[in-house]
């Protein structure tokens, strides 16, 4: 509270913040090669007492992959005097790496009970993208339960080991980021029944990725078709959200899609 | 203009008797809505066709949400409709030698002025967030304390004398009275006023209706707070001349209906920052000239709901905090998000500020 207090009263972005965004536009563009010399720029950026320039720092480590700082980062995750800004790049930067060791992996669960819902987001994402490529099935099978809990009711201190109470995810998106997150690579009979669970949700937006998780972790593990089109049959279909379909936009689209294809060719005299 | 002609004119037994009329105010006023919203309607199509031909088009921003992106290339600065809409039929129908009128139309000019560049730099210079934070700003300052200065201070005060330093505090009794507080106040609601319906301004139709609906408000206070036998049952201060301002409050019901028939869902132009910068000036002035500043918190709560998410989101959480505090701000961004359509945010937040509108209201007896 007190570290929370004191970020709030100091502000500011730092002195080293355009040079770090301009570094991380360009490693966006992939303009930066990594040297020794970028490694240290960044490690200075991540030490600075400005928490904007150690976050734009930590997007750094991700978008470069920079081994050499992913420990660091791993830290930051899970430091809780870091603002919530960092953690959630954090665990987004993670997962831009090709790999995961364990200690990024234990880190990532404990992320999951994370104070602040868009750093338990983003480490969801990073575990799924490492499930989806996994070779793992056991590793797999447990990612797959711990995305679970979500769905059910979380079991507070049982990932950080013991048991402690069972609560309910209170963001939605969470439990939005789960439901896609296991429909991209889980098979189970638990996940399963859970999404299908969420059919009946009130809210749309879990219904709807409830859908094509259901139907993608049904295919994937060969479960029993019945149930789930009898769950998909009952299925509420009204929707308080629509996107408006404007005709004009759409022939418009459609005749810069053919001219974009002629054009070219014209004012190269016709030559290519 | 219409009454000091009917003032020349009207004689008992002439065939001008008629000009009668020109002496109430809710003739006027009725007139001055009708004069306003048909103005507004047939210069509409007109203004939306040079606007596009001057390609002040708008361009969004990326808030996440999909359906708004066939808001690109809808004409802005319709806030022109609503300016023209009002002022024309004020000129017409009030008595243009009232302060409070004249306070109003220079609301309107300035507000219209300052928002118009800030539109324009950002239309024209490719400079996404036009006018600094800072000069918009200075320029709400400026009129907020010249106004506070002319409401308030002896010499120029149009006020009588025993309510000039009184600050009405809704549901409450009888007045405070303290000049600086009242000083204060003013510049409060000028800058807090014009800010918070620019903020508002982000969907279809979205900050229109309640516009009209706090509009429809301070025209019920501006003619109670004018009579004098009105005012006096009911405990409220008696203005002599803000009566005057039921016709101005009138222009500007008049001229927002005639806006929102191009700006409703899915709309054809877009206020922008000339527009909402305005009407939000507007309001605070006639707030203020009636003495209800803090009313104008209770009626226009829908306004103070979305300023405060933006302010809470963007200056404490983002960027002191760092994280959110909101999905999306403000909050018609952050419903969108939660996956409610476009129409259906706009409608039940005007239902909202009807709420709020009717809890204003409510305090003409509650106290």
């Amino acid at each position: 509270m007190l570290a929370t207090l004191k970020q709030a009263i100091r502000g500011g972005n730092g002195a080293a913040y355009q040079p770090a965004t301009r570094m991380l536009r360009d490693a966006q563009q992939s303009k930066v090669d990594i040297t020794p010399s970028t490694e240290a720029q960044v490690g200075v950026f991540l030490d600075d007492p400005a928490w904007k320039v150690r976050n734009v720092g930590v997007k750094l480590v991700g978008a470069l992959r920079l081994n050499v700082h992913r420990q660091r980062v791993i830290e930051f995750m899970l430091d809780q005097r870091q603002v919530g800004f960092i953690r959630r790049n954090a665990a987004t930067a993670i997962g831009q790496f090709d790999d995961m060791p364990s200690p990024a992996d234990e880190a990532l669960r404990k992320a999951l009970e994370d104070r602040y819902w868009e750093v338990r987001i983003e480490a969801i994402k990073a575990l799924a993208t490492f499930a989806v490529s996994s070779v793992d099935a056991e590793w797999q099978a447990g990612v797959e339960d711990l995305f679970a809990d979500f769905l059910e009711s979380f079991p507070s201190k049982s990932i950080l080991g013991g048991q402690g109470t069972r609560w309910i995810e209170p963001v939605f998106e969470v439990r939005e980021a789960a439901l896609i997150a296991l429909g991209s690579f889980a098979s189970g009979y638990r996940a399963l029944s859970l999404c299908m669970a969420v059919l009946e949700a009130p809210m749309w937006k879990l219904r709807a990725a409830a859908i094509e998780a259901t139907v993608a972790i049904a295919i994937r593990g060969k479960h029993e078709a019945g149930p789930v089109e009898a769950a998909l049959a009952h299925l509420d279909r009204s929707c308080i959200d629509m996107r408006p379909r404007f005709p004009l936009n759409q022939a418009y689209n459609r005749a810069m899609e053919a001219w974009d294809k002629f054009a070219p060719v014209q004012n190269d005299g016709g030559r290519s | 203009m219409l009454p000091v002609i009917a003032d020349v004119l009207y004689a008992e037994d002439s065939i001008f008797s008629f000009l009668r009329l020109l002496n109430y105010i809710t003739f006027r006023a009725i007139f001055a809505a009708i004069t306003a919203f048909l103005i507004t309607l047939l210069i509409g199509p007109g203004t939306i066709a040079k606007l596009r031909e001057l390609r002040f088009k708008n361009s969004i921003w990326d808030h996440g949400i999909t359906s708004e992106a066939h808001k690109v290339g809808v004409p802005t600065m319709g806030g022109i409709l609503i300016l023209v809409g009002f002022l024309v039929p004020v000129l017409l129908w009030c008595n243009l030698l009232n302060t409070y009128v004249l306070m109003t139309i220079g609301a309107a000019a300035w507000f219209g002025f300052v928002g118009g560049i800030d539109d324009y730099l950002k239309l024209t210079k490719g400079n996404k967030t036009g006018l600094s934070e800072k000069y918009k700003l200075a320029a709400q300052a400026a009129f907020g304390l010249l106004l506070a200065v002319i409401l308030t201070w002896s010499v120029l005060s149009p006020y009588p004398e025993e309510i000039r330093a009184a600050v009405y505090v809704p549901f409450t009794k009888g007045a405070i009275s303290a000049a600086a507080l009242q000083f204060v106040l003013i510049v409060l609601a000028v800058m807090g006023s014009s800010n918070a319906v620019n903020m508002a301004d982000g969907l279809d139709g979205l900050a229109i209706v309640p516009t009209i609906f706090v509009t429809g408000v301070f025209a019920v206070f501006a003619y109670l707070s004018g009579n004098v036998i009105y005012s006096d049952y009911l405990q409220l201060p008696f203005i002599p001349g803000a009566g005057e301002l039921v016709i101005a409050c009138a222009a500007l019901i008049g001229a927002s209906m005639g806006f929102l028939w191009y700006n409703c869902y899915p709309a054809q132009v877009f206020m922008g920052d000339l527009g909402s910068l305005a009407l939000g000036g507007i309001l605070s002035v006639i707030a203020a000239c009636i003495k209800q500043e803090l009313l104008l918190v209770i009626a226009g709560g829908f306004f103070v709901m979305e300023a405060l998410s933006t302010l809470l989101q963007r200056y404490i959480f983002i960027e002191r905090l760092g994280r959110r505090l909101f999905y999306r701000a403000p909050l018609h961004h952050d419903l969108q998000f939660r996956g409610w359509a476009e129409p259906k945010v706009v409608v039940r937040l005007w239902i909202l500020s009807a709420i709020f509108a009717l809890l204003a209201l409510s305090t003409i007896k509650l106290r």
